[in-house]
């Protein structure tokens, strides 16, 4: 016992140490997956009021080109509000034919958000948002702004959300297509260049050409059809020439974000249902 | 008690720097520097290792609630804690060891310097190694070890240089 004891005292600073390292790489191991307490992210109370009073006071500087991003999406719907407008007029011109009817049951709806806060230089990048589960935020909800797709809903606290986005390795793979040939491929990120991702497995006799956009497919539980990822940069095959390697540059500009969406696709229980029973 | 409240505000200070204004902050897009690691290397040359491992381990726990990286921080800070006091065994004797910061008034900058950079130097390998666990680009890492050095140390000479005067380096 006396040796025990001299023993810790002696080598107490050590087996501090060893116990605090051994904390700390059980939380990064266990750390970083879906749906884990809130608690040591900043969707906690304290973390999330912080980044909100950080926000509230650097909101000024970029309001210029959040109003420049606020009118483009303005043009967007207003050319696209005009195109159905006119296209629903050729039906409802003719009495005879039945006027179509918006499908009354719609399959996503958008929370508008705030980014409070946003990384860029490290390799596991993250997004906090002023959403919450009050607001009606679930983890797995995919996110984007008006340019594109920013990322995928991670945690969610009352008030809060962590959200993965496109630049950090550890966002669930979801699937994109090529707009001009309507392959698929699943978009991943390197980790080194924030500016570029890859869309991966795509077969190689696929035409594909620089300047193509690539756009969600639709296949994912995650992001309804159609939703703009970025434009083709590059492409080459890879390995025994099975699939080609396509680098894609972003349409979202990571370093300037502040208005997104996240996208609740009611569809999503839905589908993931019907999997899970044809999986059985 | 002045001697703790600058300490405590030290650690406050710098946290908040890093978490508010550098982390949002990027030079040539993924060079950052890592400020909260000057408070730790400024604790009194005496402090006893557990306590000042126990500093380090809680710093870092804090930066990475705030950067969403639980226990990425709090490992390599902890580990700089550890190895704070045997560095500055390496240059310091241990009966010129007292109650009194560590800083470049005391040690004279060639020593200080020595001392700093070895320290940040482990704490930025440990923590870029345990950042890219599985995804390692050593390429990318042989670049942003030492860019991300170059930049802390940068910043601790600005704290060490344009520190307010008469900062209590005795009991």
């Amino acid at each position: 016992m006396q040796n025990l004891i001299r023993f810790l005292t002696k080598s107490g600073t050590f087996l501090l140490f060893v116990l605090l390292q051994g904390i700390s790489i059980y939380l990064l191991v266990t750390g970083n997956r879906f749906q884990q307490s809130v608690v040591f992210s900043s969707a906690n109370q304290v973390a999330g009021k912080i980044y909100e009073w950080r926000e509230s006071l650097t909101v000024f500087f970029s309001l210029k080109s959040n109003n420049e991003a606020l009118m483009r999406e303005n043009n967007d719907l207003l050319v696209r509000i005009h195109t159905l407008e006119e296209a629903l007029s050729l039906y409802s011109d003719d009495s005879t034919i039945p006027l179509i009817q918006p499908n009354p049951a719609e399959s996503f709806r958008l929370i508008p958000a705030r980014v409070h806060h946003y990384s860029t230089a490290h390799l596991k990048n993250f997004i906090t948002l002023n959403v919450g589960s009050k607001d009606g935020v679930q983890p797995e909800m995919g996110v984007a702004n008006a340019d594109g797709i920013v990322g995928v809903v991670s945690r969610v606290s009352d008030h809060y959300s962590v959200v993965i986005p496109v630049i950090n390795p550890q966002i669930v793979r979801f699937s994109c297509k090529l707009k001009s040939s309507n392959t698929n491929g699943s978009l991943v990120w390197d980790g080194v260049d924030k500016r570029f991702a890859f869309l991966e497995e795509v077969p190689p006799y696929v035409p594909v050409s620089k300047g193509d956009t690539v756009v969600t497919s639709g296949y994912s539980d995650i992001f309804p059809e159609g939703i703009a990822v970025g434009i083709v940069e590059d492409y080459f095959l890879g390995e025994h020439a099975k699939f080609l390697h396509v680098k894609i540059r972003l349409s979202v500009k990571f370093d300037a974000l502040s208005n997104v969406r996240v996208i609740d696709y009611i569809h999503q229980k839905e589908m993931k249902r019907l999997i899970r029973e044809a999986e059985l | 008690m002045k001697f703790y409240v600058q300490h405590v505000v030290w650690f406050l200070s710098l946290i908040a720097l890093q978490v508010l204004v550098l982390d949002s902050i990027q030079f040539m897009g993924f060079f950052l520097p890592f400020v909260y690691v000057y408070p730790i290397l400024h604790l009194p040359a005496n402090m006893r290792t557990p306590w000042v491992v126990l500093v380090s381990f809680l710093t870092g726990m804090v930066i990475d609630v705030f950067s969403n990286t639980p226990g990425m921080h709090a490992s390599a800070a902890t580990l700089l804690g550890f190895l704070r006091y045997p560095v500055l065994r390496l240059f310091v004797l241990k009966e010129d060891l007292g109650m009194r910061n560590v800083q470049s008034e005391w040690l004279g900058w060639s020593v200080y310097w020595r001392y700093a950079t070895l320290l940040v130097f482990l704490h930025h390998v440990s923590l870029f190694l345990l950042e890219s666990f599985t995804f390692l680009h050593v390429g990318l890492l042989l670049i942003k070890i030492p860019v991300c050095v170059l930049l802390t140390l940068v910043c601790i000479f600005c704290f060490e240089q344009f520190k307010p005067r008469g900062h209590a380096t005795k009991f």
